[in-house]
């Protein structure tokens, strides 16, 4: 069984407004057990609204998403049919704080939403709200801030005194804290410079590899050749596809992806473009070309 | 024929309220038409001194002269006439209520007649390629529109000087394309105006002029891009990469592939190596 499914999943919004605008149109992918993925596609295609989705947030207005065994949908034909069939309660159908639970959120510039007045409340926060004790949420957020890499010298520092990587960190350790099973990230480098980038996407890579599945919202195509199992494109509301990077990257027909190719796979279809003789296509590394062209000149 | 100066910053030194120095002893000078990017990761100390040139902050110590001019609360307002800034949130400058509107803020407050306004409204707009847009609100842009509005809204002021202050870390690849090409546009059809930008953009310093490296609020390096980057090991150390072409050009050089210095793009070296 999947981790995530959606099955043709549309969302419109302003349903009966002039300005009525289809974001995610008939969406069909599935996304698995400790899947690092990147969601991409150009501003507008509907990455956020989709992601969305995962936690209830939004409702799909047509088709559902499955997130383990929580429907998420708004799609009143399917809630009747499921509750028909005694597959579930319409209550079920319609309280998400389980679900909120398993999928951890961190949206866009996540710093703007610490508001405690030391870092660790902060963290305590999520988990005091999703029922952990007093305790136990201190415990779990002590952990969690040091699984972000801050130490115990931070607990009780304003988390607006900090740089702009460590008050993301400190969001991220928020969300973490709550055990999340899926984490989703919706740009989370913007805005920073590549040392905290670095910083960022390691820590996501560390938490992945501690057994959560990740889907990472993103722009930028170093992340999704660097960091992503899987990529899946989005374009004009619609699903592209799912492949691994590389595959992406290689494609002759990338631009019709409206996607920013990293500059390694740009050089090597700029050689393509200016007639380089040689065979290229095998390489997925700097060193590996410039050993070809080297052998040449 | 000698250059003419039109900043000199002279020994700056600034600190917060925790007596740390963010920029110790700073110097440097910007000459007229030239496009410097200043560079420098988190904390180095280059929104410190993006704030400091925009007088939004004032020096602990030292001196910043805007051709010749000391800047000053005496001397701000003359100077601001000389000076725009494109700030970071697209979001955060967008002042009317249309493309329009917004262009014309600056001109309105200079008493620029409505029609001749129009005139230069629409003028800059088609400069920044927003002149089918003019009628547009702010919610209906993209962010790199947004900010090619705002640059619109300082070219249409004939300033001097124009600082990026990280004007391109909101937005989208495709919108830090946009700006990186209007800059380059912008200094081809006026080689007077100059150009300072602070930026994370590797990229974008190594198309300019000259680059500025800040490190913990020092001056690391101040050159031509080929010489600030040509170490690649020393820019590790300060926590900098260097650009993607300079690393292939770097590689091949390696193995005796010598690429010009004047090839600057990744297309460039593909060209060079089919020729």
């Amino acid at each position: 069984m999947s981790m995530i499914e959606f099955h043709h999943v549309s969302f419109v919004y302003n349903k009966k407004d002039p300005n009525r605008y289809d974001a995610i149109n008939d969406i069909n992918f599935n996304i698995e057990e400790n899947d690092f993925v990147a969601l991409v596609g150009k501003t507008g295609s509907g990455k956020s609204t989709l992601i969305q989705t995962l936690n209830g947030l939004l409702l799909p207005s047509k088709g559902y998403t499955k997130v383990k065994d929580f429907i998420v949908t708004g799609d009143k034909e399917i809630i009747k049919k499921l509750v028909k069939e005694k597959k579930y309660k319409k209550t079920e159908l319609k309280n998400f704080s389980k679900l909120r639970k398993e999928v951890g959120m961190v949206f866009q510039f996540p710093e703007y939403q610490l508001f405690s007045e030391t870092v660790l409340k902060d963290v305590m926060f999520g988990p005091k709200n999703f029922g952990f004790k007093e305790k136990e949420a201190e415990e779990k957020a002590k952990e969690c801030l040091k699984k972000v890499g801050l130490d115990a010298s931070y607990f009780n520092r304003s988390p607006f005194e900090l740089s702009g990587g460590e008050k993301r960190r400190v969001a991220i350790a928020g969300i973490i804290a709550s055990n999340p099973s899926i984490l989703v990230l919706d740009e989370p480098t913007v805005g920073l410079d590549p040392n905290g980038r670095k910083e960022i996407l390691d820590l996501v890579k560390k938490i992945h590899q501690e057994g959560t599945t990740i889907i990472i919202v993103t722009h930028d195509m170093e992340t999704v050749m660097n960091y992503a199992n899987k990529v899946i494109v989005l374009k004009d509301s619609k699903y592209l596809g799912m492949m691994k990077p590389s595959e992406l990257f290689n494609k002759d027909d990338i631009e019709t992806y409206s996607l920013e190719v990293p500059p390694f796979y740009k050089f090597k279809r700029y050689l393509k473009e200016y007639g380089y003789k040689k065979d290229i296509s095998e390489a997925n590394d700097l060193a590996s070309l410039i050993n070809i062209l080297s052998e040449e000149k | 024929m000698e250059k003419e100066k039109i900043i000199e910053v002279k020994d700056l030194i600034f600190y917060y309220e925790d007596k740390k120095k963010v920029l110790d002893n700073v110097s440097f000078e910007i000459y007229k038409g030239e496009y410097v990017t200043l560079i420098g990761h988190n904390g180095s100390g280059k929104s410190t001194l993006a704030k400091l040139l925009s007088y939004i902050l004032e020096p602990i110590d030292g001196k910043i002269y805007i051709e010749g001019e000391e800047l000053n609360e005496n001397s701000i307002k003359n100077i601001r006439s000389k000076i725009g800034i494109v700030f970071q949130n697209p979001d955060n400058q967008f002042i009317g209520s249309t493309v329009e509107d917004d262009i014309a803020f600056g001109l309105e407050n200079r008493n620029v007649k409505q029609q001749e306004m129009r005139k230069i409204v629409k003028e800059f707009a088609t400069k920044v390629g927003m002149d089918k847009f003019l009628n547009k609100e702010p919610e209906e842009l993209s962010g790199g529109q947004k900010q090619r509005v705002a640059i619109a809204g300082i070219l249409a002021l004939n300033l001097k000087i124009i600082i990026f202050d990280e004007a391109t870390s909101m937005l989208d690849p495709e919108g830090v394309e946009e700006i990186r090409n209007l800059i380059l546009t912008m200094k081809k059809e006026n080689p007077e105006l100059t150009v300072i930008s602070i930026t994370h953009d590797i990229e974008e310093a190594y198309l300019s002029d000259r680059v500025i490296i800040l490190n913990e609020g020092k001056i690391y390096k101040n050159d031509v891009p080929n010489e600030v980057f040509k170490d690649e090991e020393e820019m590790r150390k300060i926590e900098l990469d260097i650009p993607f072409v300079l690393k292939i050009k770097n590689e091949l050089s390696k193995r005796n592939i010598i690429v010009p210095s004047e090839i600057k793009t990744i297309e460039g070296v593909a060209k060079f190596l089919c020729q």
